[in-house]
């Protein structure tokens, strides 16, 4: 679900477009689509009036995030800064510390997470076929990878040309803890966000239970999971490669990308769930895992995360 | 989302210990910022609502003494992105009567009573403007102006600070300065300090006071849950501080009798340096949060003083929290404070028989409700009980005085209703 390449998704400003339910077990259950697929909140509330307007709360976050961040917006900062054609783009406060955190986990990933990664794209189609790239085209993009080559001095931010940024693999774990917080100001504890598989709860729910959170097996995705995860007060985030990969010779080739080589990394996981105190915590952590390949349920163990992965 | 599917047979693997590595804790620290570099847009003045308007009104009631009525008026309007107009307005009524400082027993055949008191009733309204801008991103401007005024007392004031966040946002110092000019001008002039009440005239029809105070403070995101503030302020202030209306009987050094009530004017120093450390913790726990803060002041004339203050904000339902909070104040006496002088002695420099310069103790308890409707806007209603004592029996109170019961005891209500809107 967190991918470091995502599938395209085409951005349709929609309105409101809420539907809610009463589920089986008592709570409410807003839907929306935003950041390009199905957005759940789940809310401990007894009248649906108000269930409305705290899920609108949380649907106008999300459409705000993508509508900024998305790059497929065309009013959008990010399409603003991949179309600047080699000039300097002054960004706002939130986009400037959203490139300070990239920064950050780049570095904490040793240049292995890279929002400039996203141009290999153009070698790479997931289509679950045996269609492997040409090697020659892969090597041909390297020189415009690699966040080293971009100048950012905040506020403003300088990308080589040829070079694009893509903030998908930061992005919807973002808008859930950005939504999260509006509930919170509003007052909302029995609740939780679930923009695609990215899912914080803001507390338990109003009889001090947990909320269940179920792992999607990403051999069956969308049929099967493969464990119930209890969640109080924590972030959770999927990454996987559930219909993202590529099969020749009897080798699996995932779509997580190393920026360095521009090949899938070897070995790793299909699929890691992490959970930590925000979403974009585990969104990350389960990434950087991703990235380590084989070393991903050692990394984990290692730095403490509540983790399952499945090989 | 409720799910009870076994896990299937695959290789699943579960992992799960509790110690932080060193990349989570980076990570959980930089995204603790990354989220609050963006205003809540709902919570605060966004430019969808770029208006906040709070009123309220206040009731103050001392027991047998003062009773302020007050209403307060704030609105704050965003002008952008990055600029903002506050305006604050308040008017308030005080009416009743405080202690004036005299030895309650005058001569051992009065019965003895309250403390000695000198009604009084004023009016005072006082303006204030703050600006608040951007610099740079990370830089803050704020610019304040306050003007209040009575009948007897006026106030006038200039303030800057400047504020960067460091760190990612996780770390914010601030540097502020200020400088007021207070002007005091009672109906009956200033009178010659620590002269008997008889003997005391007329020297000015009024008198000044300025005050310089300097900030230095930060703010620090320590976890996800807590916040810690620190701020240091260095006060000084030269000019009139002497108070007007307060007296210092003067008894016999054995027997403690104030014949006759002679008392004398009272005279404090004209310059005065002060130092304040103020701690501030915010922890949010699973839905409530726990402010805690701890200030401590010290200044040349003697005085220290310890304030601790809790506050517990827990949600009752999704619209309506509840906030009790305790706090605790002591000071010690300033050197010049006497509660009565003798009628043997040579005048001291400085005498002050105010009971805010005395060693006291001042605890508060109070509860807030909070209500915020569907429509918007958050109603709040605040009960505070406080009771201040101090040493009945002070080491210099002699003869009948000390069985007198110097200090007078203060107990207080304090009613407050407010309602806040942001448009």
């Amino acid at each position: 679900m967190q991918a470091h390449v995502k599938q395209r998704v085409s951005y349709t400003p929609e309105p409101q477009n809420i539907t809610l339910r009463i589920a089986r077990e008592g709570h409410v259950v807003g839907e929306f689509q935003a950041l390009g697929g199905p957005c759940e909140v789940l809310l401990d509330l007894p009248g649906l009036d108000d269930a409305r307007h705290f899920v609108a709360l949380a649907a106008d976050e999300a459409r705000r995030i993508e509508a900024k961040f998305s790059r497929y917006s065309a009013s959008g900062v990010v399409h603003r800064i991949n179309n600047a054609k080699g000039r300097p783009v002054t960004l706002d406060e939130e986009a400037a510390a959203l490139l300070d955190f990239a920064q950050t986990c780049h570095r904490l990933s040793d240049g292995a997470f890279d929002i400039t990664s996203g141009v290999l794209r153009r070698a790479w189609t997931f289509d679950g076929s045996d269609r492997l790239p040409d090697p020659a085209a892969v090597t041909a993009l390297l020189p415009h990878v690699g966040w080293h080559r971009v100048n950012w001095n905040r506020p403003e931010l300088r990308l080589p040309l040829g070079m694009q940024i893509d903030l998908g693999g930061v992005g919807k774990e973002y808008a859930v803890d950005q939504a999260a917080r509006q509930l919170s100001a509003a007052g909302i504890s029995a609740a939780l966000i679930n923009f695609g598989g990215d899912v914080f709860a803001l507390g338990p729910r109003a009889n001090g239970e947990p909320w269940m959170v179920g792992i999607d097996d990403p051999r069956a995705t969308g049929q099967a999971c493969v464990r119930a995860v209890p969640l109080y007060r924590s972030g959770l985030a999927t990454s996987g490669d559930a219909r993202r990969f590529l099969q020749k010779d009897g080798e699996r080739y995932g779509h997580i990308l190393n920026p360095k080589t521009g090949w899938p990394v070897r070995g790793a996981p299909r699929s890691v769930s992490v959970k930590a105190d925000s979403c974009v915590d585990a969104g990350m952590l389960a990434t950087f895992a991703m990235l380590k390949g084989p070393d991903a349920e050692n990394f984990l163990k290692t730095e403490g995360a509540e983790h399952f992965i499945i090989w | 989302m409720q799910l009870t599917k076994q896990a299937k047979k695959g290789q699943a693997k579960k992992g799960q210990t509790r110690q932080g590595g060193a990349v989570r804790s980076l990570l959980s620290a930089a995204s603790a910022g990354l989220l609050l570099a963006v205003p809540l847009a709902h919570a605060e003045g966004s430019s969808d609502e770029p208006w906040r308007v709070d009123v309220g009104t206040m009731r103050y009631s001392e027991k047998n003494r003062i009773n302020v009525s007050e209403l307060n008026f704030r609105a704050k309007r965003q002008l952008g992105e990055e600029d903002s107009l506050s305006v604050r307005a308040d008017y308030d009524s005080v009416s009743g009567a405080s202690p004036t400082g005299a030895a309650k027993i005058q001569t051992t055949s009065s019965a003895s009573g309250g403390a000695p008191m000198a009604s009084f009733k004023a009016a005072r309204t006082a303006m204030g403007v703050d600006w608040d801008t951007s610099l740079t991103p990370e830089t803050r401007l704020t610019l304040a102006a306050d003007h209040s005024s009575q009948k007897t007392y006026s106030s006038a004031g200039l303030g800057g600070s400047v504020a960067r966040d460091f760190n990612q946002r996780n770390t914010t110092l601030v540097f502020g300065a200020s400088y007021s000019v207070d002007t005091i001008k009672p109906a009956n002039g200033i009178h010659t300090e620590l002269m008997t009440t008889n003997a005391a005239t007329i020297r000015a029809a009024s008198e000044e006071k300025s005050q310089v105070d300097l900030q230095l403070g930060i703010t620090q995101v320590l976890t996800r849950e807590a916040l810690l503030q620190l701020n240091y302020v260095r006060g000084n202030a030269s000019g009139y501080m002497t108070n007007p209306y307060k007296i210092i009987s003067e008894v016999d050094p054995v027997t403690g009798v104030n014949a006759n009530g002679v008392a004398r004017t009272e005279k404090r120093p004209d310059k005065r340096g002060s130092n304040v450390i103020y701690a501030q913790l915010n922890y949010a726990l699973e839905s409530a949060v726990l402010y805690s803060s701890y200030r401590y002041f010290q200044d040349d004339w003697g005085i220290k003083a310890h304030t601790v203050d809790f506050k517990y904000r827990k949600p009752i339902t999704e619209r309506l929290y509840i906030q009790p909070n305790i706090r605790l104040y002591t000071q010690s006496a300033a050197d010049f404070y006497r509660s009565m002088l003798y009628t043997t002695e040579i005048t001291p420099a400085y005498a002050s028989a105010d009971y805010r310069m005395a060693k006291m103790h001042t605890n508060s308890v109070g509860v807030k409700l909070g209500y915020k409707p569907l429509s918007g806007g958050e109603f709040t209603t605040r009960v505070e009980v406080m009771r201040q004592d101090g040493e009945q029996q002070p080491d210099d109170a002699v003869g009948v005085q000390k069985d007198a019961g110097v200090f007078p005891t203060l107990d207080a209500v304090l009613f407050h209703i407010g309602y806040t809107l942001a448009f």
